[in-house]
């Protein structure tokens, strides 16, 4: 995994928070075996999405995770948790919990984070290394394209 | 503390004060430069990891509220559409630029007399010209001759790769009949005075590891110091001292350790950006210059200039360039000179962009509803990624006076110095502009094949330039300095930066900037017998 150290903070968060925010990070971004990428929910994503994370946020984010575990078991007798990958999906479509204010403060870091593990990159076909000093190879492209531009003229005002 | 009295005092390090100091070198004259940043490491830059995406939100943002260096200021933004978007390190904003480098237009410099609005400039396109061919060359300018929406101008390197995406979009540009041409380009794409020529990194708007992007740290600062220039960086400047005869002395600043300093100066020059050099003159009250130094007018800070943007998107269907190479490609000015038939006047340019990064396309799918969380996450995404390609129009903001720098009566930065508040509103006329140019920019990426298109307008965080705060002009109650950047009412005071635009054009301002610089250097040593008369 990357080493984000610009925006880590040096926080810690409880198995408890941990399991809470992987359920849900799994939830917002599913695992895929045909893809063979992981879910946001992944264990090493989790700790870099928590890093990431402002230091004065996890309080709020903490708190949040709980509250909103609570939120199935009125329904469900089980936390959010708890709960089967696709029954997790089915509640948080439900409840239009991509509008939800949790998921709106951890969702830009998660894509951050989920976005540059090599598991993933490679299932996208980009090799998964810095682009320096390699670089890229970019096609150059057929300047012949511009004959019908040349044969306008010139398009500017001259003052005079 | 007081310093030994110098003969050019600079402040700024960035575009324009590094093409100041590189020209004023070879007088000879004891010439001292006070940064308030810091020089940048580009073996640092984020480029040279795997998660160089992710720093954009970081100490490598473009806005200096977020991206929490100390060396940045604050500046109030609230009251405007658009926030400013700066950097503050030995070479300025152009450590975070595109590279995007056009020239201003020969009609750019006549808007009063062309389109009946604004005022013309007291220079025009032949006086800038060999200035535009010097910084060309100190740069290192990639493009191709030829282009018909110019006068001719020199090529030096060949243009950066159209690549699929340019490629694309120029099919779809010849479809409409529409201009188009390889970009202007501040980025090497030969080794070039002592840079690596471009290897398509795709990261240029968070610093160039390669070094083939033209930074004026790695162009003009290096060879300044080589003549004798003094750089001193981690030097914020808190106001500008006069005398009793109405001339500047030097300036109060604080080193790093937060230390005051007074470095006096025979001659002092700003070079601080639109909102920086207005901040320091605003700052600088004395009993005789109780609004601000220089302002008899009352113009510092007034007539601010962004270019409001739109961004355009397309979603292709087969796969593009992505986050591979330089932003930048190919622009189009069909749309640039003033047409009667429309209900706007002046124009704007087409800066196409290549593609997105592999964080980015995920951030703009999932901001514009087409990627959900969930089970779908995953085949949306695939349709995103190297999918994307698009462009921005720059449009030309005219100069209103109620758009203005000021200060705030509170903001403070870490010095105790007031911060600078804008405030700005898009015209009536870059209203309608905008509109017009997302109207045919969707024409042309559906004839590019475009299959979504999604719209930003205007770019709310593409504060990037700044322009128009303390403008030239002969006369002393319409403008701040005169022709060749001196203040009418400080005669050894100078500006070199975007502050002293009359009008923005239709296009990046950099190129423009530095020339204008040049220029001015120039005038100063020629008139260096009777500089203050």
């Amino acid at each position: 995994m990357p080493n984000n150290s610009e925006i880590i903070s040096n926080v810690t968060i409880d198995e408890k928070v941990r399991l809470q925010l992987g359920a849900l990070l799994d939830t917002m971004i599913p695992p895929n075996d045909y893809l063979g990428v992981p879910g946001a929910g992944d264990n090493e994503i989790v700790l870099q999405v928590v890093r990431s994370l402002r230091a004065a946020s996890l309080q709020r984010i903490a708190d949040a995770l709980e509250e909103l575990d609570q939120s199935t078991v009125g329904e469900l007798n089980r936390t959010f948790s708890e709960l089967p990958q696709h029954e997790r999906e089915e509640w948080f479509g439900k409840h239009d919990l991509a509008r939800h204010e949790l998921v709106r403060i951890v969702g830009s870091v998660t894509l951050q984070c989920y976005y540059c593990d090599s598991r993933v990159l490679e299932s996208l076909g980009v090799e998964p290394r810095p682009p320096f000093p390699k670089g890229f190879e970019v096609q150059q492209g057929d300047l012949s394209l511009l004959e019908p531009v040349r044969k306008r003229g010139p398009i500017y005002r001259d003052p005079g | 503390m007081k310093s030994e009295k110098v003969d050019v005092l600079i402040v700024g390090a960035g575009a324009s004060g590094a093409a100041a100091a590189w020209s004023l070198a070879d007088t000879r004259m004891r010439i001292v430069c006070l940064e308030q940043g810091e020089w940048m490491n580009p073996s640092e830059y984020p480029t040279s990891r795997v998660d160089w995406e992710s720093r954009n939100f970081g100490s490598m943002g473009i806005n200096p509220n977020h991206r929490g260096r100390d060396t940045d200021y604050a500046i109030n933004d609230t009251d405007s559409p658009i926030s400013v978007a700066n950097f503050n390190a030995v070479g300025g904003s152009t450590i975070l630029y595109a590279g995007h480098f056009p020239r201003f237009h020969p009609s750019d410099f006549r808007v009063r007399s062309l389109d009946g609005v604004a005022d013309d400039w007291p220079i025009d396109y032949t006086t800038l010209e060999p200035y535009y061919d010097e910084n060309d060359r100190m740069m290192g300018v990639s493009g191709l001759a030829g282009d018909p929406a110019y006068p001719p101008k020199p090529q030096i390197m060949p243009p950066v790769p159209m690549g699929k995406s340019g490629q694309t979009l120029a099919e779809g540009f010849n479809k409409l009949g529409w201009h188009w041409w390889p970009s202007d380009t501040a980025i090497a794409t030969e080794d070039y005075d002592g840079r690596a020529q471009c290897i398509n990194l795709g990261g240029c708007y968070t610093g160039c590891t390669q070094g083939a992007k033209a930074s004026s740290d790695i162009t003009y600062w290096p060879k300044a110091i080589r003549n004798g220039v003094e750089l001193r960086t981690r030097c914020r400047v808190r106001e500008i001292t006069v005398n009793g005869s109405d001339f500047a002395t030097g300036v109060v600043y604080y080193d790093e350790n937060g230390e005051e300093h007074h470095q006096e100066a025979e001659i002092v020059i700003l070079a601080c950006n639109g909102v920086g050099t207005p901040r320091l003159l605003l700052n600088s009250t004395s009993s005789r210059f109780p609004n601000g130094l220089a302002n008899s007018s009352g113009l510092v800070g007034k007539n601010l200039m962004f270019h409001p943007y739109a961004l355009i998107t397309g979603v292709f269907p087969e796969e593009l360039d992505g986050y591979m190479g330089p932003g930048v490609c190919i622009w189009s000015q069909e749309f640039y000179e003033t047409d009667p038939s429309r209900d706007f006047v002046r124009g704007f340019t087409y800066e196409c962009s290549r593609g997105r990064g592999i964080v980015g396309s995920a951030m703009i799918g999932l901001g514009y509803g087409r990627i959900p969380w969930g089970s779908e996450h995953h085949s949306a995404y695939r349709k995103f990624h190297k999918r994307l390609a698009g462009m921005s129009a720059i449009c030309e903001d005219l100069p209103e006076e109620h758009n203005t720098v000021t200060l705030d009566p509170s903001l403070t930065d870490s010095n105790g110095i007031p911060c600078p508040k804008i405030s700005y509103t898009l015209s009536e006329n870059s209203e309608k502009m905008l509109e017009f140019a997302i109207a045919r920019s969707t024409e042309v990426l559906k004839a590019s094949g475009a299959e979504d298109i999604l719209t930003e307008c205007p770019i709310a965080h593409g504060g990037w330039h700044l322009m128009g705060t303390a403008r030239m002009g002969t006369d002393p109650e319409k403008s701040v300095v005169n022709d060749w950047g001196r203040s009418h009412d400080v005669r050894n005071l100078f500006i070199v930066d975007g502050s002293i635009f009359v009008t923005s054009a239709g296009v990046n301002p950099t190129r423009t900037i530095q020339a204008l610089a040049l220029y001015i250097a120039d005038s100063m040593k020629k008139r260096i017998a009777n500089l203050f008369d």
